[in-house]
């Protein structure tokens, strides 16, 4: 802070007129791709091997491209690799490749029939950190099948799987690479006489073709009939913020009071207002509250029963707390007046629990609703975009594709050793899966024409919301592709805020912190 | 407080109740409460001999009694599937090929026609369709079905058992059914996995949309729903 701006704040009134920031506008059209069907259309009564089924189809000829490019001229001991059709088709000796879908057999993964027996008769177990059980993979020759001396203690058993049926895949090779279950990919190597496929090269399908900018915005104002040359202004940032975790209590109010000042331009100085004048958006990512989840964890439900009173099937309205959603929606309604915001569900957010979570519905913002877009014309951006998780829009001409966090929580279940999230988004890319243990172990709709989690065209930012730190960098792709993956921390613990530019697409971090008195 | 009454106490067992209570009390067990279904002879009766017409006939109205359920109301699945084959076959019967429209024609139909952004193949073709699909598969006479069929039954070395009550449709639609490489069969109608086999470029045959279309128009209902998913929904376990 330097002298100047005491003495704007320390002066006379003068006859000036103060100069009034404006923001930023921000161009923003929302994309329906995980909207589900309202109503009668959306049924339940399909299975899930429909979705593997689809996500395969789809996968499959990008990623059969790309390994026969890779290994057309693979050679061992003069034999060439040759493309085998099916998984089960593959002979002992023979150097061939195959593509199918990638299935670990993990034996602390939860399994729906153990837990039901459980339910009735022990204590549930704590949840799990990592589903591994630390034996390692259990394709190793020194420990595997006979280390535990039985299945469950074996380690992972990573398989290959498609209609035909699934190959048990072995060798050093796995180890270094990431896998999960629901991954596509095409692998090269032989059968050894266990019946195994081992594997010696991996190859994946990796970024999907990339949108130039502002192509979603040409290509409606094409289709209008409308001129598509514009000269656009320079666009601001983009403020991405998530685990807001509003719970009632008076212990949030403060943070998020310092935020919405921030955002709104009333604190600090003339310059950090400057700055507060160019966030042309607001994006919460999840978890904006901390206990909206509909479904009670099985700890709630021990403790309602416990306590003596009836058992209450389902849901409890004398223990319905409306402070913290009247928090959220009065905090919601001080800040939209002066800047739109996008609001995606999270994990712990009263919407739908199943990917993809469909947006928090407007009665849950009864003074937030009158800047949402009315029901009869639903369609066109809302200055208040209530959206779905995982969400793709697009926001001052750029890509964004972004999540609540739990597709990344669950990948991280899987990995034994890997403690770095920013792989695993860059995994998730390269994958071409916004969501890729879906039907496995993490709750998703029964999709039945087609996945809907398979990214059909490359984003250009890529956020994940409620991960423990702020992290980012910028993914390549093969065609010149350029993603940045920003992993944003949880506001509530740590205060920060992640401010991306939409110029150049780089992202700083404002930090909001209390300093307690002793 | 009042003193504590025994009988507001908390029962840990049932009450039984003494004779020498005066209230009345009712009785479940007994002759003559015993409550007999019609057509069964009471067993307590010994007039009756073991006659093996009557002992026939308690047989039949025991198996009568364990209860036929309503078959009247679909199950669920079922009323998935037929939901499916309606819309399928509302678009596919539409006169008006489905094209984007011009800025007139918004006004007057009042938007854009409604495109399936769901699932992975919809915003591809309004009705599911890549190309002229639809017109190719009516134009397949019979003839050529019988030819398609002729063709998959000599890649067989061993002739086809348990299917000589059939109909050349029907086996060619069970044949659909069984090829698992344009995926599951069991919870989606023929139609829709002929149309989303087709979006995902896995060229499934036209001959088996001609047939599908023709039982489609002959009002056959049944079969739009695969056979094995019929049979593996079944809500009656055989024992």
């Amino acid at each position: 802070m330097n002298g100047d701006s005491h003495a704007d704040l320390l002066q006379a009134p003068g006859n000036l007129d103060h100069p009034v920031l404006e923001r930023s506008p921000s161009a923003y059209t929302p994309l329906p791709t995980y909207q589900l069907p309202k109503g009668e259309h959306r049924h339940y009564q399909q299975q899930y091997a429909d979705m593997y089924f689809a996500r395969l189809a789809q996968l499959k000829p990008a990623v059969e491209q790309i390994a026969s490019e890779a290994w057309a001229d693979f050679e061992i001991g003069g034999e060439t690799a040759s493309r085998k059709d099916r998984v089960l088709d593959v002979r002992q000796g023979e150097l061939c490749w195959v593509a199918g879908t990638v299935y670990m057999e993990m034996p602390l993964k939860p399994n729906v029939l153990e837990d039901i027996g459980k339910e009735h008769w022990i204590a549930a177990p704590p949840p799990r950190v990592k589903y591994d059980s630390g034996v390692g993979w259990g394709g190793d020759s020194e420990r595997g099948a006979h280390a535990g001396g039985g299945k469950g203690l074996a380690g992972a058993q990573i398989m290959l799987e498609d209609e035909s049926g699934r190959l048990r895949l072995t060798g050093g090779y796995l180890s270094g690479g990431l896998l999960v279950t629901g991954a596509i990919v095409a692998v090269v190597g032989t059968e050894n006489s266990d019946g195994d496929f081992e594997v010696l090269d991996l190859r994946v399908p990796d970024l999907p073709r990339q949108p130039p900018r502002w192509e979603t915005e040409d290509g409606d104002a094409a289709l209008k009939g409308k001129s598509v040359t514009k000269k656009r202004d320079n666009a601001g940032k983009v403020a991405i913020v998530s685990g807001l975790g509003v719970s009632g209590v008076e212990g949030d109010t403060l943070l998020l009071d310092l935020l919405m000042e921030h955002l709104l331009g009333e604190s600090t100085d003339p310059s950090s207002q400057q700055q507060a004048a160019s966030i042309s958006r607001l994006i919460i990512a999840g978890n904006s509250l901390s206990h909206g989840s509909p479904i009670p964890s099985r700890e709630e439900l021990a403790a309602a029963t416990k306590k003596g009173g009836r058992k209450t099937y389902g849901y409890d309205s004398s223990s319905y707390n409306a402070a913290p959603t009247d928090r959220l929606d009065q905090w919601l309604a001080a800040l939209l007046p002066s800047i739109p915001i996008t609001l995606l569900p999270g994990e712990q957010d009263p919407t739908s629990t199943s990917l993809p979570q469909q947006p928090i519905h407007a009665a849950m913002f009864p003074h937030g609703r009158a800047y949402m877009n009315p029901p009869t014309a639903p369609e066109g951006p809302g200055w208040f975009d209530s959206t779905t998780n995982p969400a793709e829009f697009s926001a001052d001409g750029w890509r964004f594709l972004g999540t609540g966090g739990q597709p990344v929580d669950d990948v991280y279940k899987y990995l034994p050793d890997c403690e770095e999230r920013l792989e695993m988004m860059e995994a998730m890319l390269r994958w071409r899966l916004t969501a890729p243990t879906a039907p496995d172990t993490l709750w998703c709709y029964p999709f039945q024409d087609g996945d809907q989690f398979v990214m059909k065209e490359c984003p250009h930012v890529y956020f994940v919301g409620n991960q423990p730190k702020f992290e980012t960098t910028v993914v390549e792709g093969p065609l010149g592709q350029q993603v940045r993956i920003v992993a944003v921390p949880r506001f509530r613990e740590t205060g920060e805020v992640v401010l991306l530019d939409c110029e150049t697409l780089v992202p700083e971090v404002v930090r909001f912190e209390i300093f307690d008195e002793g | 407080m009042p003193p504590k009454r025994k009988s507001t106490g908390p029962r840990a067992v049932a009450p039984t109740r003494t004779p020498s209570n005066s209230q009345a009390t009712l009785s479940f067990h007994g002759k003559q409460n015993k409550v007999t279904k019609p057509g069964v002879v009471a067993a307590s009766t010994k007039s009756s001999k073991k006659d093996p017409a009557v002992l026939e006939e308690v047989a039949r109205a025991d198996t009568k009694s364990e209860g036929t359920p309503e078959i009247e109301e679909p199950t669920k699945a079922e009323a998935a599937i037929a939901q499916q084959a309606k819309g399928e076959e509302a678009e596919t019967l539409r006169a008006e090929p489905v094209q984007h429209y011009g800025a007139e024609e918004i006004g007057v139909l009042g938007g854009r026609a409604q495109e399936s952004e769901v699932g992975a193949t919809g915003g591809k073709g309004a009705a599911g369709w890549v190309s002229d699909e639809e017109a190719q598969a009516r134009s397949v006479t019979e003839t050529q079905i019988k030819r398609y069929w002729r063709a998959k039954e000599s890649e067989r070395l061993a002739p086809r058992v348990h299917q000589e009550g059939l109909t050349v449709f029907e086996k060619v639609l069970r044949e659909w059914d069984m090829s698992g490489q344009y995926g599951p069969c069991i919870g989606i109608a023929r139609l829709k996995r002929w149309k989303r086999a087709n979006l995902l470029g896995l060229k499934p045959p036209v001959e088996v949309l001609a047939v599908v279309l023709k039982e489609m128009e002959a009002g056959n209902a049944k079969a739009q729903r695969a056979h094995v998913d019929e049979l593996m929904s079944s809500r009656f376990v055989e024992t």
